[in-house]
C-alpha cells in the first residue's frame, strides 16, 4: 500500500508512453508475426535454416550436459572429448529461459527478436543524447529489422549476432561516459559480452574504440586519465573472456580460414535499397550526422556512422562479416532518420513538441510497414509435424549409440535439424543418389556424409594444452547394412526421390531382420536387427 | 558530510528506491499486456511466464547492477542499459560457473540472485562513502 501510494503518475512522460507504443508495434510485427502470435508451438517454429537448428541442438545438449566443455558425441563421430568452442551465450540464455518457463528449448527462437529490439532501445538512448525528438523520430526505423532482407538473418539462425548487437550497442553507450565513476568496469563487461557472444563483433568494437581514441586525441580531448580508463576497460574485458578466448582460438579460429577479402552482395544480402524510400532521409541524416560529429562534437553520431561504414566493409576486406552488420543496420540508423526529419521540421515549425514527434514516429512505423509489404502471416519454416514426430521418436526409442542412415529427404540438406535426434546420423549425398536413380540401380553402398559439426576437432588436455587428433571417414561410400536404423521419406518436393526411397525400403524389408518400427504419413523407419549382415540384393529395376 | 545530512540523503535514496521498485513492477505488468497483444493466440499464463522469465533473468538483475548510478542516470536509462547488462553478466557467469561445476539447470535460479546481491552490495558500499 505504501509502495503503491509512492508512485506519482505525473512522472509518466509522453516519451514513456511513446516507447511502450513503439514496443507494442515491434513486438507485434516482429516476434509476434514471425512466431504466428504464439509463444509455444507443437514443433520448432520460425526455423528457416540449418544454423537455427544448430543453435537449438547445442542449447539442448548443454542444458542436458550441464556445462559447455565438450560437444555432443552424436555430432562428433562418437567422440566424447571434442572441445566445445562455439560462442556460448545464446545457448545458456535459451536454456535458462526454457528451465524458468518450462517451455520447450526450441521456443527460445523468440530471444533474438527481443534482443534486437533491446539493442534498438539502447541506440535510442545514444540518439537521445543528441535530442529526444530526434531519438523518437528515429526509433521507427526499427520495424525494418522484421522486414525485407533484414529479417533473413534472424530467420536463418544468426542468433548469436542478435545478442551481440545488444552488448555492442551498450558498449557504444558506455565508451563516452567518462563522467560516470568506474564506467570502465561496466564497459569492460560489455567488451567481454561481445567477445563471448559473437566474437567477430568484438573486432569492430576494438576498431571503433581505436578510431574514437584518435578522434578525441585529434581534438585534444583525451587526457592521460581517460587513456588509462580505456586500457582498464580492455583489461577487464579480456580478463572476463580469457577462458573462452583460449577455447575460441584453439577451436573456432584454428578451424576457420578467415582472411581479408572483398565480395559483392548476393540476392539475400542487405543493400541500402531495402530501406525503401526511407533511404533518402537516412542518407541525408548520415551526412548531417557527420557534420554534427565533426563540427559540433556530437558523440551520438559516431557509432551510427561507424556501423554504416562497417556495413560497406565487404568492399574493403571484411567479407561476409560486413553483410552480417548490414542485417542489423535498422538498429543503428535511427539517428540518421530522426535527424533528417527533425531538421526539416525545424525549418517548418517554431517548436517541435514531443507529442507530435511521437505521433509522427508511430505513423512512420505504419508507413514503413505498408511500403515494405508487411503481411500478418508466417509459417514454421523447415519443420513439419511428420519429421518432427520422427526426430523426437528416435532419441526416445533407440539406443544412445545407434547409427542411423537417412535416404533422401527435403529436410536433410539443412542437416543440423537432425542433430536434435541425439544420434549418429548419415545422410545419402544427392549427386550419387541421382546417379543411382539414373542407372536404375539399387545398391548396398551409398555415398553418404556423417551429419555433424564440420569445425576443428580439438581436444583439451590441460588449461593451455590442446590437441587436434583429426576426424576421418566422415564422407564416402557407406554400407547401409551396417546401420542400426534406416530412415526413408515417403514424400518429397521431387517425387522421384521418394519413389526411389520406397523401392529401396521395400527391398530391405524382404529380410526378416529388417523391421518397420516407425511409420507416419511422411516417414518410415526400419530397424536393422542384424547390422553387418547382407541386407539387400543389389539389382537394377 | 555531516551525519544528519547523510541521513537525509539516505532517506531520500530509500524513498526513490521504493518508487522505482513500483515503477519496475509497472513496467513488467505493461510488458505482459504488450506481449499478450503481440502473442494474442497464447494463453495468458504462458505470457505471464515468459515476461517473468525475461524480467527475472535480465531486467531485475540489470536494474540492481545499475543502482550504483541511481543519482547520475534516469530510471529509463538504467532500466534499458541494465537489461543489457543483466543479460551480459548472465551469459558470462553461466559459462564459467558451468565449467566450475554448477549445472546449467540451476543457473536460472542462482545467477540472477547472485547478480542482484552483487548490484545491491555495490550500491550499499557506494552509499556508505
Amino acid at each position: 500500500m505504501v509502495f503503491a501510494m509512492s508512485f506519482d503518475l505525473k512522472s509518466v512522460k509522453i516519451e514513456h508512453i511513446f516507447i511502450f507504443a513503439a514496443l507494442a508495434i515491434f513486438l507485434y510485427v516482429g516476434p509476434g508475426t514471425i512466431l504466428n502470435h504464439r509463444i509455444t508451438h507443437d514443433l520448432p517454429y520460425g526455423y528457416f535454416a540449418s544454423d537455427a537448428y544448430g543453435e537449438l541442438a547445442f542449447a539442448e545438449w548443454f542444458n542436458m550436459h550441464g556445462k559447455m566443455d565438450v560437444l555432443p558425441h552424436y555430432i562428433r563421430f562418437g567422440h566424447t572429448n571434442s572441445m566445445a568452442f562455439h560462442m556460448p551465450v545464446f545457448y545458456a540464455e535459451n536454456a535458462m529461459l526454457s528451465n524458468f518457463t518450462g517451455f520447450e528449448t526450441y521456443e527460445g527462437a523468440i530471444l533474438p527478436y527481443l534482443f534486437v529490439i533491446l539493442a534498438s532501445l539502447v541506440m535510442y538512448l545514444i540518439a537521445r543524447q543528441f535530442n529526444t525528438n530526434v531519438a523518437i523520430l528515429g526509433l521507427s526505423v526499427t520495424v525494418f529489422l522484421f522486414l525485407q532482407r533484414f529479417v533473413i538473418s534472424w530467420l536463418w539462425g544468426n542468433w548469436d549476432l542478435a545478442l551481440a548487437m545488444v552488448f555492442l550497442a551498450a558498449a557504444f553507450w558506455w565508451i563516452d561516459r567518462h563522467d560516470l565513476e568506474h564506467y570502465y568496469a561496466y564497459l569492460g563487461i560489455f567488451v567481454a559480452g561481445v567477445l563471448i557472444t559473437h566474437t567477430s563483433e568484438a573486432a569492430f568494437l576494438v576498431l571503433f574504440y581505436a578510431l574514437y581514441y584518435v578522434f578525441k586525441l585529434a581534438k585534444r580531448e583525451m587526457s592521460m586519465q581517460e587513456t588509462r580508463w580505456i586500457v582498464y576497460s580492455g583489461i577487464i574485458g579480456i580478463a572476463l573472456s580469457f577462458g573462452y578466448l583460449l577455447v575460441f582460438y584453439h577451436g573456432h579460429w584454428q578451424g576457420s580460414q578467415w582472411t581479408l577479402s572483398q565480395i559483392r552482395p548476393e540476392n539475400f544480402d542487405v543493400t541500402f535499397r531495402n530501406f525503401r524510400w526511407a533511404v533518402f532521409p537516412i542518407v541525408a541524416g548520415a551526412i548531417a550526422s557527420a557534420y554534427f560529429a565533426l563540427k559540433k562534437n556530437h558523440y551520438a553520431a559516431l557509432p551510427a556512422l561507424f556501423m554504416l561504414a562497417i556495413g560497406f566493409g565487404n568492399y574493403f576486406g571484411f567479407h561476409s562479416r560486413a553483410f552480417q552488420v548490414r542485417y542489423s543496420w535498422p538498429i543503428f540508423m535511427g539517428l540518421f532518420l530522426g535527424l533528417s526529419i527533425y531538421l526539416v521540421l525545424k525549418l517548418l515549425l517554431k517548436k517541435l513538441k514531443t507529442v507530435y514527434a511521437a505521433a509522427l514516429s508511430i505513423a512512420l512505423c505504419f508507413i514503413f510497414l505498408a511500403s515494405a509489404g508487411y503481411q500478418d502471416s508466417s509459417n514454421p519454416g523447415l519443420m513439419d509435424p511428420y519429421h518432427w514426430e520422427m526426430i523426437r521418436w528416435l532419441p526416445s526409442q533407440t539406443p544412445e549409440n545407434a547409427r542411423i542412415f537417412f535416404m533422401y529427404g527435403d529436410l536433410y540438406n539443412q542437416d543440423a535439424a537432425l542433430w536434435i535426434d541425439q544420434r549418429q546420423n548419415y545422410v545419402a549425398e544427392i549427386p550419387q543418389l541421382i546417379e543411382a536413380i539414373q542407372n536404375r540401380s539399387i545398391k548396398r553402398l551409398y555415398y553418404a556424409e556423417f551429419v555433424g559439426a564440420s569445425d576443428a576437432f580439438a581436444v583439451r588436455k590441460s588449461f593451455f594444452q590442446f590437441e587436434y587428433p583429426g576426424l576421418a571417414g566422415l564422407k564416402g561410400y557407406t554400407d547401409i547394412c551396417s546401420f542400426d536404423y534406416l530412415v526413408f521419406d515417403k514424400g518429397s518436393g521431387q517425387q522421384v526421390f521418394a519413389q526411389y526411397n520406397l523401392l529401396v525400403a521395400s527391398e530391405l524389408v524382404k529380410k526378416e531382420w529388417m523391421k518397420p518400427v516407425f511409420n507416419n504419413d511422411l516417414v518410415v523407419i526400419l530397424h536393422n536387427e542384424k547390422p553387418g549382415e547382407d541386407c539387400i540384393e543389389e539389382q537394377n529395376f | 558530510m555531516k551525519s544528519r545530512e547523510r541521513t537525509v540523503l539516505k532517506n531520500k535514496i530509500f524513498e526513490q528506491l521504493k518508487e522505482e521498485i513500483v515503477q519496475l513492477g509497472m513496467i513488467i505488468a505493461l510488458l505482459m499486456i504488450l506481449f499478450k497483444i503481440a502473442f494474442f493466440r497464447e494463453p495468458i499464463l504462458n505470457v505471464v511466464k515468459i515476461v517473468l522469465a525475461i524480467a527475472w533473468l535480465g531486467i531485475i538483475p540489470g536494474y540492481a547492477l545499475m543502482l550504483k548510478y541511481m543519482e547520475k542516470l534516469g530510471f529509463m536509462e538504467r532500466t534499458i542499459l541494465g537489461s543489457a547488462l543483466g543479460f551480459a553478466v548472465l551469459g558470462i557467469l553461466s559459462y564459467y560457473l558451468g565449467l566450475a561445476g554448477l549445472h546449467l539447470k540451476l543457473h536460472h535460479i542462482a545467477l540472477p540472485i547472485l547478480e542482484i546481491a552483487l548490484g545491491v552490495s555495490i550500491f550499499y558500499i557506494g552509499s556508505k562513502k
